[in-house]
């Protein structure tokens, strides 16, 4: 049944989505994790990535999430001498992670999320008016 | 376990029971009419019956006792379907057939979701998974009920015509 398929289909983007919001909860959990030795590399903030895959079983194109890939963005630097991280100069290694901009992903997260659930309640609400018609 | 699903499926195990009775007349003898006074009457008292058992259904062992017996009924009324689908000549067989059929998913695919339940309270499955399986399994039983209503509905029709 069609509206079966774009229910399950839309299961996969509301998956997919969660697995976005975990990525963005690590980023902001790590937004400060340095590293403990000096000149070593600080936590690096990782991007999501999202594929389309053919799905057999329920005859649809579903979404996946891709293969985690890293930001390639310098770290920010602080000068902060008495760091167990910092390095000759006194100077220590920030992950390049920027909560606002985590929060706007996070804020598209839940819109696309959002846009998942409408899809599932409307196929609902559509199956539901089909079936209504046997009832009157 | 309390889960309304369980609730559900022993509502849609006397469900299956009233569709299969209400095929039976049909299948059993070509004079439905004669053949079926008694049995809609039976059908109206098991119905009754099974109303008072669904609403006596509100501590846990009751459910899980109703749900077994559930569970079998829907076991049991998917074998005729079977055994009428291969003799040909009856009238009624193929409808029987669907009827099965569509039991045998609906029993399934709530045993799934059912299982899925059990899972998440375990914190073992997700809350999507969950939501779709259970979702699916409610309007398979929602249209397999609308489909007995109408069975009966026509059933009735036929008896109240003047002979």
């Amino acid at each position: 049944m069609d509206f079966n398929t774009s229910i399950g289909i839309a299961a996969t983007g509301l998956h997919a989505q969660s697995a976005r919001m975990r990525i963005i909860a690590e980023n902001i959990a790590n937004a400060d994790s340095t590293a403990t030795t000096p000149g070593g590399d600080p936590y690096r903030r990782r991007v999501p990535t999202f594929e389309t895959v053919m799905n057999q079983e329920l005859g649809g194109r579903v979404v996946t999430m891709g293969k985690l890939a890293f930001d390639q963005s310098d770290f920010n630097s602080r000068y902060e001498p008495g760091h167990p991280a910092a390095d000759e100069n006194g100077y220590v290694q920030y992950p390049n992670v920027n909560t606002l901009i985590e929060t706007m992903d996070m804020r598209q997260a839940q819109r696309s999320y959002e846009a998942n659930l409408n899809v599932v309640s409307i196929s609902r609400q559509m199956l539901g008016q089909t079936l209504d018609i046997l009832r009157g | 376990m309390a889960t309304p699903f369980n609730i559900a499926t022993a509502a849609y195990g006397n469900a299956s029971r009233l569709a299969t009775q209400a095929l039976r007349p049909e299948a059993e003898s070509a004079i439905a009419g004669v053949a079926s006074g008694p049995n809609f009457a039976q059908m109206l008292a098991q119905s009754v019956q099974s109303i008072t058992e669904t609403s006596r259904a509100a501590d846990p062992t009751a459910i899980a006792t109703l749900n077994d017996a559930a569970s079998r009924m829907i076991s049991q009324a998917a074998q005729p379907g079977a055994q009428l689908g291969t003799s040909t000549g009856q009238p009624g067989g193929d409808f029987a057939q669907m009827l099965a059929q569509s039991v045998q998913g609906v029993v399934d695919g709530g045993r799934q979701a059912d299982q899925m339940a059990i899972d998440l309270v375990n914190g073992k499955a997700n809350v999507v998974d969950m939501v779709t399986a259970l979702s699916q399994t409610e309007f398979a039983i929602e249209s397999i009920v609308t489909i007995r209503d109408r069975v009966i509905q026509s059933y009735e029709s036929i008896m109240s015509m003047p002979i």
